[in-house]
C-alpha cells in the first residue's frame, strides 16, 4: 500500500503542469513566393531558383531584370506554456509538387530545396526531417526559404503559370536542449 | 515499482513525444513563359545597280524613313528592276512574339562588302564599306532599335545603310553578310 500511494502521487505530479498548460500547437505560414521569373523556352527548358537565391537554366532565355528568388516560410511554435528551458524541435517538412498547364504551356514543379540545415534536395512528396534548435520561449519560430526547378514544355503561345506550393510541417517531438 | 516509476518519469521528460500536430501552408510558385522571338527576313538590303561618273567618287544612302538617296558621282542604273538591273531598298523584317512586348533590334554601324569582278577576270574587286546602317520599326519608328509587338505579337522593322563606291571602283557585284540580333527588351 505504501508503494502504489508513492507511485500515485508521482503519477499526480507529472500530470499536473500539463493538465494547466495549454496544448502546444504548430503552425505554418507563407511569406514569400518562389519566382522563376520571366523567360521563354522554344519547345521545353528547366529554370532552377536555389534556397540561397542562385538561378540557373536550361534551354530558356531570361527576359528583362532578374526577379526570380526562392520562396519563403515561416514556422511557429507554441508550447502552450512559459517554462523557461531551452528545448529543440524535431520536424517533419513535406513539400508536395503540382503541375499546371495554361494554354500550350505546362509547368512541373520537380523537386525543391531548402536552406534549413541538414534537408537536402527534396523530391515532390518526400519527407525529411530536421531540428529547430535554441528554443527557449513558449514561442518559438524558424523561418527558412525554397527553392525548386520549374520544368517546362511549351507547345505554342507563352503563359502565366502560378502553381500551388503546398507545404505541410508535422511536430514529431520537443526535446530539452 | 518504485524504480520503474521513476525511470518512466525521466523518459517523458528527455524526449516529449507529440502526436502528430501537423500544420499546412500553400505558397505560390509563379513563372511567366513568354513566347519566342521568331524573325523572318522578307528582304534583303540592297542599294541597287549602280553607275559611278569617270573619275568621281559617289554614295548610295538608303534612309529606312525616307528611302533611298544618290551621292557624288553615283546614281541608279535603272529605275525599275528587271533584265539584270536591281533597283535599291531597304531591308525587311518581320518579327512575331509575345503581343505587347518590347523587343530591340542589334545590328553593326558598319560593314564591309566583298565584290566580285562582273568581267569574269581573276583579279579581286576592293571591298566596299556600308556604313551608318540604321533601324526602324514600325511600332515606334522614332526610337530607333527599340519597337513594340502589336496585339497579335507582331511588327516589321526595316534597316538602311550608306554605300561608298571610291573612284575607279571596278564594275563588280558586292555582298556581305548583315548579322541582325533581335531580343526582348
Amino acid at each position: 500500500m505504501r508503494y502504489r500511494s508513492l507511485i500515485g502521487l508521482a503519477g499526480a505530479a507529472l500530470l499536473v503542469p500539463a493538465a494547466q498548460a495549454a496544448a502546444p500547437t504548430i503552425s505554418v505560414r507563407a511569406e514569400q513566393d518562389l519566382r522563376f521569373g520571366t523567360f521563354f523556352t522554344d519547345t521545353a527548358g528547366t529554370r532552377t531558383v536555389s534556397a540561397t537565391g542562385a538561378v540557373t537554366g536550361t534551354a530558356i532565355v531570361p527576359v528583362g531584370a532578374n526577379t526570380a528568388g526562392p520562396a519563403q516560410f515561416t514556422i511557429t511554435y507554441d508550447r502552450g506554456n512559459n517554462a523557461n528551458r531551452t528545448y529543440a524541435l524535431q520536424v517533419q517538412l513535406i513539400m508536395t509538387g503540382v503541375s499546371l498547364k495554361v494554354g500550350g504551356v505546362t509547368g512541373v514543379l520537380s523537386s525543391f530545396d531548402t536552406d534549413l540545415p541538414g534537408v537536402g534536395t527534396l523530391l515532390p512528396g518526400q519527407a525529411a526531417v530536421f531540428t529547430i534548435n535554441g528554443c527557449r520561449r513558449q514561442i518559438c519560430t524558424q523561418t527558412f526559404r525554397v527553392g525548386g526547378r520549374l520544368d517546362v514544355t511549351r507547345a505554342n503561345g507563352g503563359a502565366a503559370l502560378a502553381l500551388a506550393l503546398p507545404l505541410t510541417v508535422v511536430l514529431i517531438a520537443e526535446v530539452p536542449a | 515499482m518504485i524504480r520503474a516509476a521513476v525511470l518512466a518519469g525521466l523518459i517523458a521528460a528527455s524526449f516529449v513525444p507529440v502526436a502528430a500536430w501537423a500544420a499546412s501552408a500553400q505558397g505560390q510558385a509563379e513563372a511567366t513563359i513568354i513566347e519566342p522571338l521568331v524573325v523572318t527576313r522578307l528582304s534583303d538590303l540592297d542599294f541597287g545597280t549602280v553607275t559611278l561618273a569617270p573619275g568621281t567618287t559617289g554614295s548610295v544612302t538608303i534612309d529606312p524613313a525616307s528611302g533611298v538617296r544618290f551621292g557624288g558621282g553615283a546614281s541608279a542604273a535603272c529605275l525599275s528592276g528587271g533584265d539584270g538591273c536591281a533597283v535599291a531598298h531597304a531591308s525587311r523584317f518581320a518579327v512575331r512574339g509575345e503581343a505587347g512586348r518590347d523587343y530591340a533590334v542589334s545590328a553593326p554601324a558598319g560593314l564591309m562588302a566583298s565584290g566580285t569582278l562582273l568581267d569574269g577576270s581573276p583579279g579581286i574587286a576592293p571591298d566596299l564599306a556600308i556604313a551608318s546602317i540604321r533601324v526602324r520599326t514600325h511600332s515606334r519608328p522614332n526610337s530607333g532599335v527599340s519597337g513594340t509587338l502589336d496585339g497579335n505579337g507582331r511588327d516589321i522593322f526595316d534597316i538602311g545603310g550608306a554605300l561608298i563606291v571610291p573612284a575607279g571602283t571596278p564594275a563588280a557585284r558586292y555582298r556581305a553578310i548583315l548579322p541582325v540580333i533581335v531580343t526582348y527588351s
